[in-house]
């Protein structure tokens, strides 16, 4: 592809995550919020082919837009907001607050990938280094593969005994609320028998 | 296909390409439209509809006119942008996902390395359009449609997904015309070469789930009529209902390729060579066998849905969840044990 299609491809990317990002949280309804994060989400996944990390941006959008997404719209939906039963919005002094905490995150992200080594290397040398010999030879899941499963294996590890934490706390938290079942005597078989 | 050097031309090539395909599929919709009135008729014993042009083969068109004429009602209290949204995201995602499926001998719109991938990861948004769609219409029985709707799918799409790695990880890759060309082998017994045959458990998961997220009879909970009127489309009329209902086809359609490109050799037969150049008699005669194969499992489809009665909806969440997911689950282990003890095909073949 040539330069300055990408640029133009990139710019409109971009543009349009930062604007439907700063839709999320400013709509007042969840749904419209719900949304315009599915967009944000599709657009970042387009950054991410952009930069021929196809695998990663359909993950992106298969996990976080596709999966993660319809369970917030489900939630949502079960709890179904309408305009006129939305609680009011907060006043200035938590606008306030929320903008401060925005920024201070955004200035810590800003100053930690400005700084890191990684990126003032690539930013000396002026042109992305080539891949890794993995996937010159195999293609980018197979080094997306060998990566996680040989260099991160331990925090692969790590992460699934957390997912599996938490299947366990979800369901212990459901199955507390559940009723006990109900034995029947013999009474109200004959009673239930007698009723059909 | 397009290797013209001109990167206009590419372009070019690649639009014809996708509008020839997607022409093709719309003017399938239609057909299987009037194929499934017929064939139910013929279940039930009935006549079905055969007033309008010879043995009834324009009722399609007649049905597209009296849609599009139909008044497009917009009830009150909707929401306005989600409720036009709705039908779209239906109907979007199923054609898009026909872009990389193989309909004859390398032949497909566009060709991503992650081919599979990237089919699962349009199917897991078409669930939008029902759940937006059914929220914005400001009805009850719409509302728990959509519900019902992204709730089953996700639930089926796990089951749909951990079956599909399972043809992955024999397959060792993701580009669908590599996996078409793993299931050749020459002569009858070559049929045994299908991943039906290699992998029957991980097919069978595939088919359920399709029907699960395709939302077809038995598992058609979205828009149960007994109990919910419409389902997520009750409000809808005209043409905004013709989109849901078109994208309810494509989306069968393009579930029954994918199930013939990973399952039932897509557009190889064991009795036909692949030629390493192919003329354009070979790749007319894969669009045709791709094409058979196609109509067998539609009919599969429309059979099952005129036979078998609805699911109860905590029957359809038992056996997606206790059932499915952990067979395919099973699936996968013993997949990659067979694939560590380095037998390369669960059924071994004689020779």
């Amino acid at each position: 592809m040539s330069g300055w299609l990408e640029h133009l491809i990139f710019g409109i990317l971009a543009a349009s995550s930062v604007a439907s990002s700063f839709l999320v949280v400013t709509r007042r309804n969840p749904i419209y919020s719900a949304l315009f994060l599915i967009v944000m989400f599709s657009m970042v996944a387009g950054i991410f082919m952009l930069l021929d990390a196809t695998f990663l941006g359909f993950m992106q959008l298969l996990v976080y837009a596709g999966a993660i997404m319809v369970l917030y719209l489900f939630v949502i939906m079960l709890i179904n907001p309408r305009d006129d039963s939305l609680p009011e919005e907060g006043g200035f002094t938590e606008k306030t607050f929320a903008v401060g905490v925005a920024l201070l995150v955004f200035s810590l992200l800003a100053f930690g990938i400005s700084n890191s080594e990684t990126v003032s290397t690539l930013a000396e040398a002026g042109t992305i280094p080539d891949l890794p010999e993995v996937a010159q030879t195999h293609g980018a899941i197979e080094a997306f593969g060998y990566e996680l499963f040989h260099k991160h294996l331990l925090v692969f590890e790590v992460a699934s005994i957390l997912i599996l934490v938490g299947i366990i706390g979800a369901v212990h938290i459901a199955m507390k609320n559940k009723p006990a079942p109900v034995e029947l005597g013999a009474n109200d078989e004959e009673r239930l028998v007698n009723d059909v | 296909m397009s290797d013209s050097g001109s990167p206009l031309m590419d372009v070019f090539f690649a639009i014809l390409r996708a509008v020839v395909i997607f022409a093709a599929v719309l003017q399938v919709v239609p057909a299987l439209v009037y194929f499934e009135r017929r064939l139910a008729a013929w279940i039930q014993d009935r006549i079905g509809p055969n007033q309008v042009g010879p043995v009834g083969l324009l009722q399609p068109l007649a049905d597209v006119i009296k849609l599009a004429f139909k008044e497009d009602l917009t009830p009150e209290g909707v929401d306005k942008w989600i409720y036009r949204l709705g039908p779209a995201l239906v109907y979007a995602p199923a054609i898009l996902a026909f872009t990389v499926i193989p309909v004859g001998m390398d032949l497909q719109v566009a060709s991503f390395d992650v081919g599979v991938i990237f089919l699962l990861t349009i199917g897991s948004f078409s669930v939008y359009g029902l759940a937006f769609g059914g929220w914005a219409s400001n009805n009850k029985y719409s509302l728990l449609g959509g519900l019902r709707a992204s709730a089953q799918m996700i639930s089926y799409e796990v089951a749909l997904g951990l079956s599909v790695i399972a043809i992955l990880m024999t397959a060792e890759t993701v580009d669908l015309n590599s996996i078409i060309r793993q299931q050749w082998a020459a002569g009858t017994l070559g049929l045994l070469q299908w991943n039906i045959f290699q992998q029957p458990l991980a097919a069978g998961i595939f088919l359920v789930a399709a029907f699960a997220e395709t939302n077809r009879l038995p598992f058609d909970l979205a828009e149960c009529e007994a109990e919910l009127v419409g389902g997520f489309h009750t409000e809808y009329t005209g043409l905004k209902f013709a989109m849901f209902f078109m994208g309810e086809y494509v989306a069968m359609i393009t579930m029954s390729a994918l199930m013939v490109t990973m399952f039932l050799g897509g557009w190889s037969l064991p009795w036909v060579e692949i030629p390493t150049t192919p003329g354009v008699g070979d790749i007319a005669l894969s669009i045709g066998i791709f094409m058979s194969k196609l109509i067998v499992l539609l009919f599969f489809y429309i059979w099952v849905r005129w036979t078998l009665p609805r699911f109860r909806y905590d029957q359809l969440m038992g056996i997606g969840w206790k059932v499915f997911i952990p067979l395919s689950l099973l699936n996968l282990g013993l997949t990659a044990l067979s694939g560590v003890l380095g037998w390369n095909w669960l059924i071994p073949l004689p020779w």
